[in-house]
């Protein structure tokens, strides 16, 4: 258990390192400077920065965040957020990232299951172009032919076309691990045991194979969130979804730093929760993870 | 997973907004009008929309009456001219409560002398002292007793005296359009601080801020890109409805990628076609085309060399091939060598425009040779993202003609542009050499084409500092006399003085083509149109009747 | 096994052929290339072909790849190298550094990397280090924890070899050990890591670029994706970004391909 502690506590420390370090980067820019005469950006600009960054000030890089929590705007008037704001596109991003991790583990499991269908054939040259095709399409591409048929139609179809379009590459991804532990998993003894003891190959799937390619699958679903945010950000923006991603993107473009520094933690936590949430499902999975290890 | 999903989305799957759509090529920058942004042109749409002026402009652009019923125009000693508006009793906030007051315009104007394009409220007495004093950083009380002393009085609710220091003719045409000088809901703002206006504005909510138009901003969704407006009934200022048209209840003004698919798909209802590829193929029966007052040009850094020699700025303008610039990239194109479009009253002759600089290779590169300092690359900044002028092809084209001077030229699109060409080196002068821009007509007057280029105005070229300043006393005083010149051939000829002075004396801009509009729009529509100042009309839409039952549907 | 699988070969004459083509048709002929392009203009562009747009682009994204490739695959292995010599608590605080790195996604690095380094480079600062630079700057810094994990890990199966220990035995330092005998082993797989880097490290840079955040001039293929690929909703527009988009297919399953063939090779070897 205290191991588990330790795991978990290790992953939140993400959290604060990302805000410090984002914050002390900006800070540091030539960007946020308070020399007027060395502004790079627009009066209203320099003075968001001023207010929000607290830069000059020994816990300059809690201001953010206290302004954040009193419900005040970080950022100029006219391109900023507030901290309610922030957390209603959250919502909808991750409501969109959910619905597309779903449907990459179907993904997964699919190109999996081909993909050793394939092995023995002549299409086993598939199961390495598919995931090439897949990886060297940037997500913008697929948003874009789906796009003018949903965009605007509303009942969340743009959302559902979005989750699927960022779910294809992270999808193949995991099937890629997936297969791979699933091959290895096939060539035991315990199957052809169960199979000679005339269980039918789905039974044999479902009830011994899958519950031991669990913990690679798991172990993947962290860098899968990761691909399924950074896939996020071009689907939003080409389906015209209000949502987290697009307000990063543009708070970037248009130098809100306070914005950015608050949102990258955001983005920070939401990784780590996903990850903590794995950590959690692990331990009522895998029994072996259970037991204390060094 | 449904619960979740439900939990998880939001402003619910974000439905789409019932009413009229509208794509536009950009977002507002911000909703504050007096305080507004140089880069102002895509505010123009929500502000017309929803707030009014003093005066209105005509369909042959003559001055109407609007906020103001009538006014009385007078000379006092000092050569000062003084407007005494008589505002109209009868008008009310967009909250059916709030009177609309002399005091409103007061509040407005003196926030927009100290706000972000300071230069066009120059002409007002008063205002050049109070902005010196705030650039000096004096404070703020000093600043505010400067303000009160300017020349914007409200001495009884409904009226409003206006001294300018010099005599303008086009003061009023711009009191219509410019939406700086539109007033503000001073009840409500009283007392407020800066930010707190400033979230007044740029934050809607609970039917503020206040309008005046026939429509009100409900929501602006800055990561979605849209902002709504509503019909706003208590607006002394509805569109003229025909026996069974209405008014729009809803509109959302949106930005998308892909418009002219979704317009097609019967998903939005008006959609500005902007880029050269939705032009190609054959041409839809609702494609409207507007040639605008408006003009695309090239700006030069003065203060940086080698530009910081006029001969050096005209031989760059002689190097341009206009014609060949423009070749092929939009259907009908009016490329020009003249900053005022020949609609405009006041624009040069013919003969006028060829003494300006005009295309000329051999003569460019006679003047270019023995240059010092053309061995660096000078870096041309222009805006980036979609704009219905083709900015990348153009500038590509500018450097390889330039090439062919012996002049490289860099190509930098910036996100940033506004502030990126304002931004100073540490060394003094600004960072860019070279950048392009538009510059469209607020009005139907020259002035709306030379205010940008006046010792306030925008134009960051820093050469109001070129020979001591000398040439830009002479362009103020030659546009001062040309407005007060009653003569209207006079006046041209003054104005032609004014622009060479601009073009060929100094160099300081080489003009490039007129740009034009291209939009489509659904028959149901009625009265929005792009008229020749690059407005959307929305303060005059109206729906059609529609034939039997179904709504808006496609 | 010494024999060097054939999807490898196929992976890296893919790339080589890439390379080459890029070189030949957008640098050294490039006017071949514009009179015998069969796809016509470029509509934003009416003066360049699409060949010349496409391969000139594929010629960047390449340099940019292998650039940012090797910077962030020489990083991890510096990094790597100097843990496991320091070995022990250092060691594993830099992994998990390392780790840390990586849990970020890359897209968003980037961009705020971007930001930064532009506002350097706008205040005149950053050693001359133009928009190519930044961009392969801000790729390394986002790369190097992948590398950096998988050299670790070799070293510490390598090191478990018994010519190792023998040469500790025999009273080798760490600095020895690794220049001598460890570096001969790790030198094949460190080709593997870089080609694994290649494609990440472009995907990362087109994806930035369709967002305006970098300037990347001249125009990388992520880059004219970026601001082209709304030609794909008018017609006629599919023949300006299939080609764009078919080659940067092409480069990453010509990177994946050999990388993960080398990569399995040097696992079984």
């Amino acid at each position: 258990m205290r191991q588990l502690l330790v795991r978990l506590g290790r992953q939140l420390a993400l959290v604060p390192i990302v805000a410090l370090a984002s914050y002390f980067l900006m800070s540091s820019l030539p960007l946020t400077t308070e020399d007027d005469n060395k502004r790079q950006v627009s009066p209203e600009l320099a003075a968001s920065y001023r207010r929000d960054l607290g830069i000059g000030e020994p816990l300059g890089f809690l201001r953010p965040w206290q302004k954040l929590f009193r419900g005040e705007r970080l950022g100029t008037s006219a391109q900023g957020v507030t901290g309610d704001e922030l957390l209603l596109k959250l919502s909808g991003s991750v409501g969109v990232g959910l619905v597309a991790l779903a449907l990459a583990l179907i993904w997964a499991l699919a190109f999996a299951l081909l993909k050793n269908r394939w092995k023995r054939g002549r299409l086993s040259v598939l199961g390495d172009v598919i995931p090439a095709m897949a990886f060297g399409t940037p997500v913008f591409i697929p948003a874009l032919l789906l796009a003018p048929a949903v965009v605007e139609r509303g009942h969340l179809l743009p959302e559902l076309t979005a989750a699927l379009v960022i779910s294809i590459w992270p999808g193949i991804f995991l099937g890629t691990l997936v297969g791979d532990a699933l091959e290895t998993e096939l060539a035991r003894d315990y199957v052809r045991t169960a199979a000679s003891k005339g269980l039918p190959p789905g039974v044999v799937l479902r009830r011994h194979v899958l519950p031991n390619v669990l913990p690679a699958l798991l172990d993947a679903i962290g860098p899968v969130a990761t691909a399924l945010l950074a896939g996020s950000f071009a689907a939003e923006r080409v389906f015209g979804l209000p949502y987290f991603g697009q307000l990063y993107v543009l708070a970037v473009l248009q130098k809100q730093v306070a914005v950015v520094v608050v949102a990258t933690t955001v983005f920070a936590s939401v990784l780590v929760v996903v990850g903590l949430v794995v950590e959690v499902v692990r331990l009522i999975v895998d029994p072996r993870a259970r037991e204390s290890r060094t | 997973m449904g619960l979740w999903l439900a939990a998880a989305c939001g402003p619910c799957g974000f439905q789409p907004d019932p009413g009229i759509k509208i794509i536009v090529p950009a977002m507002p920058t911000t909703l504050d009008w007096n305080w507004s942004d140089p880069a102002s042109w895509s505010n123009y749409p929500v502000m017309l929309a929803t707030q009014k002026g003093l005066t209105t402009l005509g369909a042959d652009n003559s001055v109407q009456p609007g906020l103001a019923e009538r006014w009385e125009r007078e000379r006092d000693a000092q050569g000062r001219e003084i407007y005494t508006f008589h505002l109209r009793q009868d008008v009310r906030w967009s909250d059916a409560t709030t009177p609309l007051t002399a005091q409103d315009f007061v509040f407005g104007w003196r926030r927009a002398m100290l706000g972000r394009e300071r230069g066009e409220m120059a002409e007002i007495a008063g205002a050049r002292e109070a902005v010196d004093l705030q650039e000096r950083g004096a404070p703020a009380e000093q600043v505010r007793a400067a303000l009160e002393r300017t020349g914007v009085e409200a001495p009884d609710p409904h009226t409003l005296r206006v001294i300018l220091e010099r005599p303008r003719s086009y003061f009023l045409s711009r009191l219509a359009n410019v939406y700086l000088f539109f007033p503000a809901p001073s009840v409500d703002l009283a007392g407020k601080s800066d930010e707190e206006i400033r979230d007044y504005f740029d934050r809607p909510r609970d039917g503020r801020p206040l309008s005046l138009g026939p429509y009100r901003v409900e929501r602006w969704d800055r990561a979605g890109e849209r902002v709504r407006l509503v019909h706003n009934p208590s607006s002394a200022f509805q569109p003229p409805l025909e026996p069974g048209e209405r008014p729009a209840p809803v509109v959302t003004m949106m930005k998308s990628e892909i418009g002219t698919a979704l317009y097609e798909r019967g998903r939005v209802d008006f959609v500005f076609i902007d880029s050269a590829l939705a032009l190609r193929g054959p041409r839809p029966d609702d494609l409207h085309y507007e040639p605008l007052l408006s003009t695309y040009f090239m700006a030069f850094n003065t203060e940086r060399p080698p530009l910081n020699r006029p001969e050096v700025r005209r031989a760059i303008a002689r190097a341009l091939d206009r014609d060949a610039l423009m070749a092929g990239l939009l259907p009908a194109v009016r490329p020009t060598n003249v900053l005022l479009p020949q609609d405009l009253p006041g624009a040069a002759t013919p003969e006028e425009a060829a003494r300006l600089p005009h295309f000329d290779r051999e003569r460019a590169r006679e003047e270019l040779k023995g240059v010092s300092g053309l061995d660096r690359p000078l870096r041309l900044v222009f805006r980036a993202g979609d704009s219905f002028v083709p900015e990348v092809a153009i500038a590509e084209r500018i450097a390889a003609q330039l090439a062919t001077v012996g002049i490289t030229v860099t190509l930098d699109a910036r996100s940033d542009f506004s502030s990126e060409v304002a931004r100073r080196t540490p060394e003094g002068p600004r960072g860019y050499d070279m950048y392009m821009r538009r510059l469209g007509a607020d009005y139907a007057h020259p002035n709306t084409f030379f205010t940008l280029f006046e010792r306030e105005g925008n134009h960051q070229t820093g050469w109001e500092t070129q020979s001591g300043g000398e040439p830009m006393a002479r362009f103020e005083r030659l546009l001062e006399e040309a407005d007060a010149e009653a003569d209207a051939a006079k006046a041209r000829a003054l104005y032609a003085q004014a622009e060479a002075v601009l073009l060929d004396e100094q160099a300081v801009i080489v003009p490039l083509y007129h740009p034009d509009r291209y939009y489509r729009s659904r028959p149901k529509l009625r009265g929005l149109d792009v008229d020749p100042f690059n407005f959307l009309a929305l303060r005059s839409l109206r729906l059609a009747p529609e034939a039997g039952e179904g709504g808006a549907k496609p | 096994m010494k024999r060097i699988p054939v999807q490898a070969w196929v992976g890296l004459a893919l790339l080589g052929g890439l390379g080459v083509l890029s070189l030949l048709a957008g640098r050294v002929f490039p006017e071949v290339l514009a009179s015998t392009c069969p796809l016509g203009k470029d509509l934003t562009r009416p003066d360049r072909t699409v060949c010349e747009l496409a391969f000139g682009g594929l010629w960047v994204s390449l340099a940019i790849g292998l650039a940012a490739g090797a910077l962030s695959t020489g990083l991890g292995l510096l990094v790597a190298a100097m843990a496991r010599l320091a070995g022990g608590v250092v060691e594993r605080w830099v992994m998990r550094l390392a780790d840390s790195f990586f849990a970020l996604p890359d897209v968003l690095v980037v961009m705020v990397l971007q930001l930064a380094g532009q506002s350097i480079l706008d205040a005149g600062g950053g050693a001359g280090l133009g928009p190519f630079g930044l961009m392969v700057v801000s790729l390394a810094l986002v790369g190097w924890a992948g590398p950096a994990r998988m050299f670790r890990n070799r070293l510490d199966t390598l090191e478990g070899q018994e010519f190792v220990a023998a040469s500790r035995a025999l009273g080798g330092s760490g600095p020895h050990v690794l220049r001598v005998h460890l570096w001969p082993a790790l030198r094949p797989f460190v080709l593997a890591v870089f080609l694994s880097r290649l494609p990440a490290a472009i995907l990362a840079e087109s994806t930035v670029s369709f967002f305006g955040i970098a300037r990347m001039e001249p125009m990388s293929l992520g880059r004219y994706l970026g601001t082209s690929y709304a030609a794909l909703i008018y017609e006629g527009g599919t023949r300006i970004v299939i080609p764009a988009w078919m080659l940067l297919v092409l480069l990453v399953l010509g990177a994946s391909l050999a990388s993960q063939a080398l990569a399995t090779r040097t696992r079984k070897a």
